[in-house]
């Protein structure tokens, strides 16, 4: 047998049993032969739709979900900003309550002035009315003195006052009215000062020394007349 | 697998692994989306309800400061502070006030003691200005500048930053790892990370936090709060597209200027009063 030959006989031997291997599958029917087949091809076909249908949503979700929580969404994240809520209100809310100080303030030189520059926001004042961050009744000369506190800076024009020499510092209420501005000036006194005795080393007509510890009562009636020393040691006016 | 081994074959195995899978996955985002309903429903309605009002590209928010109004008195840097919960730090600010003390060899000394917020001193604390005479001096109110080209926009790493559409730079802090790029790349100083132990309005510490021109607020047709405080008018906000908005006046004013022009920022914010400070 020559090698060709031999050769040729194997390839015939396995072409045959290639072809009895196909013939040995059981092929699957193309269509069902029976009724009962037929229904149990559609549920199949029925079943595996609703499992892919379900398993894409499942998988479309989870990228989404995704995608939602690590994604880049500026829009959003603006409208999450734009939904704070705001502690400052709008100028005017507060005369629906206050109308007698609106009215003496819109018709004053302070009637650019917003309410809450001088009590603060007016959520907190809603939240618990007696409680804002300047007290309402009796705020205290510092707030004054946040604008009117003379400092290099300031427009030429803007009012100022040397607090440490202003008639009366620290009481500006007594005074002022901060939302009409209108000021009750202090009487005009003349201070011949020749003629004053002792209190002026220490006193000086422009402005009043801070009372010592022990201050001793001045004997001298030319200042007293005046400047009358009471009970708790302090001098009438800064009572 | 041998004959002999449990009777698990290799289809079944996977059939159920198939089927087991998205059973998992879905119960999964059923329970977040049943355990969460409040906080979903809160975080959805509210935006919703702005954004109905709102549209942004209907805007274009610009800012004016006038340099010479201003009385320094610090009630917008206090106004801010509460208005933003920004932290009481007086070095970590939204919004300050500098004092310029222009002496009279021309240069020009800033002072700002705890960014203005309890007003200021009547002489300058800069260093190097004691026993100076000094030319001039005003107060010169700060903010970010919500520039139109924003430097810390280019550097965020992660996108957290952004500029709106009606050109407010915003930061989502979801996104935001706290690098503090943002912080460095600013030329106006106008950014900060929130220290631990404070939180942003947007919830978090260890983030950038800057000034959005109180965005809740302009949404909303109100004024920024530091505006809104400002006895003096001397901060002006406003939208550009109104031609006959307070802030469309200020800054078409000839002496209107934008601080350190050179950087090519675009700023959205204005000055008057400064003219003199140019070389």
């Amino acid at each position: 047998m020559t090698r060709r030959e031999s050769l040729r006989g194997a390839v015939s031997r396995l072409k045959g049993r290639g072809a009895d291997a196909l013939r040995a599958i059981p092929l699957r029917p193309t269509r069902p032969t029976t009724a009962r087949g037929a229904s149990r091809a559609a549920l199949k076909v029925a079943a595996l739709v609703a499992a892919l249908a379900v398993a894409l949503f499942v998988v479309g979700s989870a990228a989404a979900a995704f995608y939602d929580q690590y994604g880049f969404h500026p829009e959003r994240n603006a409208r999450s900003w734009a939904a704070l809520e705001p502690s400052y209100a709008d100028q005017g809310i507060c005369q629906t309550c206050h109308a007698a100080q609106h009215a003496s303030q819109a018709a004053s030189r302070h009637h650019a002035v917003s309410c809450e520059s001088c009590h603060g926001p007016l959520a907190a004042h809603a939240a618990d009315e007696a409680s804002t961050s300047l007290p309402l009744e009796e705020p205290p000369a510092t707030i004054c003195a946040t604008c009117h506190a003379s400092s290099s800076g300031k427009p030429v024009g803007f009012p100022q006052v040397e607090l440490a020499t202003h008639y009366r510092s620290g009481v500006c209420r007594a005074c002022h009215d901060a939302h009409s501005t209108a000021v009750v000036r202090p009487p005009e006194v003349s201070h011949p000062l020749g003629n004053l005795p002792a209190c002026i080393t220490c006193h000086k007509p422009e402005g009043l020394k801070a009372l010592p510890t022990g201050h001793e009562r001045a004997a001298d009636a030319v200042c007293l007349g005046c400047h009358a020393v009471g009970a708790d040691g302090l001098h009438a006016g800064e009572r | 697998m041998s004959g002999t081994g449990p009777s698990v074959s290799r289809r079944g195995l996977l059939k159920t692994g198939l089927l087991a899978l998205p059973a998992l996955a879905g119960s999964r985002f059923l329970s977040a989306w049943i355990s969460s309903p409040d906080a979903a429903a809160a975080n959805a309605a509210e935006p919703t309800v702005i954004a109905t009002v709102y549209d942004p590209s209907l805007h274009d928010w610009a800012f004016a400061c006038d340099a010479t109004r201003c009385i320094g008195c610090g009630l917008c840097v206090e106004a801010c502070k509460l208005e933003n919960h920004v932290p009481l730090e007086p070095e970590l600010n939204r919004t300050w006030v500098e004092r310029h003390t222009v002496t009279e060899d021309g240069s020009v000394l800033i002072d700002s003691p705890h960014a203005g917020i309890d007003g200021f001193p009547p002489e300058s604390t800069a260093e190097g200005a004691e026993g100076r005479n000094a030319r001039e001096a005003y107060f010169v109110p700060r903010l970010c500048m919500q520039c139109d080209s924003p430097p810390c926009v280019s550097v965020c790493p992660v996108s957290a930053t952004y500029k709106s559409e009606d050109g407010v730079v915003l930061v989502d802090a979801d996104r935001c790892i706290g690098c503090g790029y943002c912080v460095v790349a600013c030329p106006y100083g106008a950014r900060y990370i929130v220290p631990s132990g404070e939180a942003t309005p947007a919830g978090e510490s260890g983030v950038a936090d800057k000034c959005t021109f109180c965005y809740h607020r302009i949404t909303r047709g109100q004024q920024p709060a530091c505006v809104q405080v400002c006895p003096v008018d001397a901060r002006v906000f406003g939208d550009r597209n109104d031609p006959a908005s307070a802030v469309n006046v200020a800054i078409s004013d000839e002496r209107a200027r934008v601080l350190k022009p050179e950087q090519g920022t675009e700023p959205r914010v204005f000055y008057l009063g400064l003219e003199g400070e140019e070389s």
